[in-house]
């Protein structure tokens, strides 16, 4: 995936805004020409992993950072927090069924062991769309 | 935001809890208080109609299976009503959609 325009969302760790970065994933989603079908895919997937990230650190004040990647074909969205442990993440049952949903929806899921616990998915619309 | 109604049905012994809006981590706390109060004790078959359910997430999900549990352990059934497809989708893959009885009933 190549990148065409990057934006770039950050919000304290607090439950009351997963839905700000819900309502911006699917605002962006509609942009690119996802059907309605997709675009609720991509709000549920960035939600749970919000859910996952808050939930499993509460301890932690830095806020959360969504990089919004917008390709030729879709888009890839980066999520990550400072000292954010990967392998705590998706350990609970309601964390399961979080994995579960994100592999099955999104098209990738990749969870990295850096620093910041970044989470990337990505999602293609299976065509080339233009960014206006 | 979300709604939470219970209501009984008259031509059954059937409890009737009515969820509407977006039941997310920010609302799980509050909905699992006042779900868990309405389905403790509770001697009938629950239905939850969903049909203005417009969101919900793990979260959600699993207060739905902890109420399942509490259900259950007066040997009754938990029954979701209306789900929209959308929604549907994420009991499938979650496996709920075995653990509940979903209807689509008019």
């Amino acid at each position: 995936m190549s990148k065409q325009k990057q934006i770039v969302l950050a919000i304290p760790p607090e439950a009351a805004y997963i839905s700000l970065a819900r309502l911006t994933a699917s605002g962006l989603a509609n942009q690119l020409g996802f059907d309605m079908d997709a675009i609720e895919d991509i709000k549920v997937c960035v939600s749970e992993v919000l859910n996952e990230t808050i939930s499993t650190s509460s301890d932690i004040k830095e806020p959360i950072t969504l990089c919004f990647d917008l390709t030729k074909d879709g888009f890839e969205v980066l999520i990550s927090r400072d000292m954010l442990q990967q392998s705590a993440l998706f350990t609970s049952e309601t964390g399961q069924f979080a994995l579960s949903i994100l592999e099955t929806l999104m098209d990738r899921v990749i969870l990295s062991n850096d620093n910041a616990g970044t989470i990337c998915l990505s999602k293609t619309t299976g065509r080339s769309v233009p960014h206006g | 935001m979300y709604q939470f109604s219970i209501d009984r049905e008259t031509d059954a012994p059937k409890m009737v809890l009515t969820i509407s809006g977006e039941i997310d981590l920010f609302a799980a706390p509050e909905f699992r208080e006042k779900l868990y109060e309405a389905v403790s004790d509770v001697s009938a078959d629950v239905v939850l109609n969903c049909r203005d359910l417009s969101y919900i997430d793990s979260s959600g999900l699993g207060i739905l299976l902890g109420a399942l549990k509490r259900v259950r352990q007066n040997s009754h059934q938990v029954y979701i009503r209306y789900l929209k497809d959308s929604i549907k989708k994420l009991f499938i893959i979650t496996g709920l959609d075995k653990a509940f009885v979903l209807e689509d009933v008019q």
